[in-house]
Formats: C-alpha cells, structure tokens, sequence
C-alpha cells in the first residue's frame, strides 16, 4: 500500500486547515460586533433612564410653584420664630403671687409693714412695730423660711432701729429669692 | 548555518493577499477591543455617577414636592390670625399702644386704679435684673392698691399682649410700683432655600397659640384686629 495516494492535493489541504481557523475567526469577529452594538444600545438606554433632565425639569416647576407661594412662607418662618421663644418667656416670668402671700403671711399682728420690694432675686423689707418681741417673731419666721428652703434663700438684717420718740422699733431685712 | 529572510514590499503583499481575511476578522476584534476598554468601560463607570446624581436630585424633588404640598394646604386666613396673635404677643418693634392698651385692661380686669407710669426707652445702663435675652420697654408704673390688689393686677397684664414680665414690685409712700418690661423682637431674616424642607406650626406650636388666643387677646384695640390690608401704611405688619 502506497502512503503518498491521496485523494486530495496539498494545497486542498492546507485550504481545509485555514478555512476551519478562519470560520472561528469570522464567528469571533460577528460576536465582537454584535456584543458591541448590543452593550452600547444597552447604555445609551440606561444613561437616558438615569438622566436627571427630566428630574430637573419637575424641579424647575415645582421651583415656579414655589415661588408663587413665598408670602405663605415668610408668615410661616415668623410664626415659627415666634413660637420658638414664647414659652421661654412665659415660663421663666416670676410669680411674685407666691412669694408676696408668703412673707405677708409671716408678718404676725403688731407688726407694719413700711416698705417691701420683690424682685426676681431679692426681697427687700421693712417693718415696724412697737413690740420688739413682734419683730424678733418676724425674724425667727423669715429664718425659718430660709433654712427650709421656702421663697428665700438667706435673711440679712440691713439696721434695726430704735425709734425713741415713736416708741416703737423699725427693722430692714433682705434676702435673696430662691 | 543561519539563513537570512528579508522582508520587503512583496513579502508583505504576498502574506496579505494570503491572509487577507484573517487579517480583516483579527483587526476587527482588536477594534471591537478597543472600543470596549476605551469607550464602553468608561460610560459604565459614568452610570454609577449619574444614577448617584439621579437619586439626589429625586430626593430633592421629593422635598420640593411636599413643601409645595404644605404651602398649598394652608389656609390664608388662619395664616394670617396665627401671624397677628404671635406678632402681638411677641411684637416686632415697641408697641406703645399695645403695652398701653394692656395696661389699662389689665387694671380694669383687676379692679385697680393706676396713677404715674414712666416709660424707660433706649439703652438701660442699669441691667440688675435677669431677662429672657430679648430686647424690651421697661416701663414703671404706680397701682392704688394692696399687695393683693397689685398681684391681681400682674396676673392679669401675664394674659394680655405684648408678653410682659414683672421685674419688681415695691411700696412706696401709699402706691405699689411696678416695674414691667414688655418684650418684643425684629423680624428674623428670611431666605427662602425651597430646598430645604418648610416647617408646619408644630403640635405644640398650635397648642401655644390656642392657649394665647384664650388671653386678652380680645382686649386690643381695632387698629390692631382688623383685616391685614397690603396698602395700610399704619400696618404693624409687613406681609
């Protein structure tokens, strides 16, 4: 048996061997080109459904709307200002009903009051009387006021005086609020 | 022994006719490559940007969208009777009228008589005394009554306008003085940045203002209640 009978020539198969390399080839290049065309329709539709165009252009109309509402809004803001400090005020106002009823509840009888300031901090007082027993009553009470811890922090007495002509005795006292 | 090849025009002629499509489909995969790494990897790392953009500016629309909602579900005349009583309560400039109005309601409700007030205007050297941090009017007034008397007094001008506070009270000679300081504040700066969301009157805002038109609200004089007008010149109002 003779090796070199062949039914084809050399060059039919060397055609055979490149045309199987080519065939993968084209099919390769067809592929390349479709993933191409395919990835670059993909994104054009995706960067148009991301694309804030059509976003801003609600915003800018809502923008317009907006602004067609601005006095609302300035009435709003002073409100709103308004609101915020109010009950700061209204809640750290003194009650000077408390304090007032207090110490006038502790002047016992025999004893007038000549002057008394209430402030937010201070109490300034004085009396007089012709009893020195009525005064130093008073003064126990105020004492007592400010050891337990009731309108008045401290007492201070200012003078204590003694009116000889009157015959009575005249008292300053102070003391800071609580 | 090495062989030389050389390389020249008809070489080059021969391979290319040779393998002209080979050629063709091979530089078009590199094309196709190229593309990809040059032009399609750079818009896919864009897509991160725009979709990032995209949602700020939904959320953005979404802000705008509901202050639009809040603006336009408002009620101009409860707007409006809002902005009167806080802007009573807490005016934005010295309401002489207001405080003097106050006053004398305040002694009607009370039973008292008053004698001599004083109004305090301009800087005060003398601050001896804690207030709330906003600019006031002092104002020291004479009741003709008793402690009692004059309590009733204060408790009273604490429910009328403008907002007030009692810094003293003291006897002297046969009257009580009261030294009052009636508070107001200038208008805040307004910007509008519809961006940013638009507070509603709070819960507790219209809780305020419910208990504040309870007060002597009612007490103020007419030039004061009637219909905001955006030609008035005598307006306390500036909207």
């Amino acid at each position: 048996m003779k090796n070199e009978i062949n039914l084809l020539s050399p060059a039919q198969i060397d055609r055979a061997k490149t045309s199987g390399a080519l065939r993968i080839l084209r099919i390769a290049a067809i592929c390349c080109l479709f993933a191409l065309l395919a990835i670059s329709v993909i994104l054009f539709f995706l960067s148009r459904a991301l694309s804030p165009v059509a976003i801003k252009e609600k915003e800018n109309d809502a923008l317009y709307s907006l602004s067609l509402l601005h006095k609302r809004e300035a009435k709003l803001v002073v409100i709103n200002d308004r609101i915020k400090d109010l009950p700061n005020i209204i809640q750290s106002r003194s009650n000077f009903d408390v304090s007032i009823n207090a110490i006038l509840q502790k002047i016992p009888e025999g004893v007038s009051v000549n002057s008394m300031t209430i402030g937010k901090d201070k109490i300034e007082l004085t009396v007089s009387s012709s009893s020195l027993l009525s005064i130093n009553n008073l003064m126990n009470s105020l004492i007592d006021m400010a050891k337990n811890k009731k309108i008045i922090k401290n007492v201070t007495i200012d003078s204590l005086a003694v009116d000889v002509k009157g015959n009575g005795y005249s008292l300053s006292i102070k003391g800071d609020t609580l | 022994m090495n062989e030389k090849t050389n390389i020249d025009i008809n070489t080059i002629k021969i391979i290319y006719t040779r393998y002209k499509q080979q050629i063709l489909f091979i530089i078009t995969i590199l094309v196709c490559l190229l593309l990809f790494l040059v032009v399609i990897i750079p818009r896919i790392l864009e897509l991160s940007t725009l979709s990032k953009n995209a949602k700020n500016e939904a959320d953005k629309l979404i802000i705008l969208k509901n202050n639009l909602d809040l603006l336009s579900g408002m009620d101009d005349s409860t707007l409006d009777s809002q902005l009167k009583l806080v802007s009573s309560a807490l005016p934005m400039d010295k309401d002489f009228e207001g405080i003097l109005n106050a006053v004398s309601q305040a002694a009607i409700n009370s039973g008292v008589s008053l004698s001599d007030y004083e109004f305090q205007v301009g800087d005060l050297s003398e601050t001896s005394f804690k207030t709330s941090g906003f600019p006031y009017l002092s104002m020291s007034l004479s009741v003709k009554s008793t402690y009692q008397g004059t309590v009733k007094f204060v408790n009273e001008l604490y429910r009328s306008f403008p907002i007030s506070e009692v810094v003293s009270i003291s006897q002297e000679s046969n009257a009580v003085v009261v030294k009052i300081l009636f508070y107001y504040k200038p208008l805040p700066q307004i910007r509008f940045n519809d961006s940013e969301p638009i507070q509603a009157v709070s819960p507790k805002g219209i809780e305020l203002i419910n208990k504040l038109s309870l007060w002597n609200y009612s007490a103020l004089p007419n030039s004061l209640t009637s219909p905001i007008s955006s030609s008035a010149s005598t307006s306390t109002f500036p909207f």
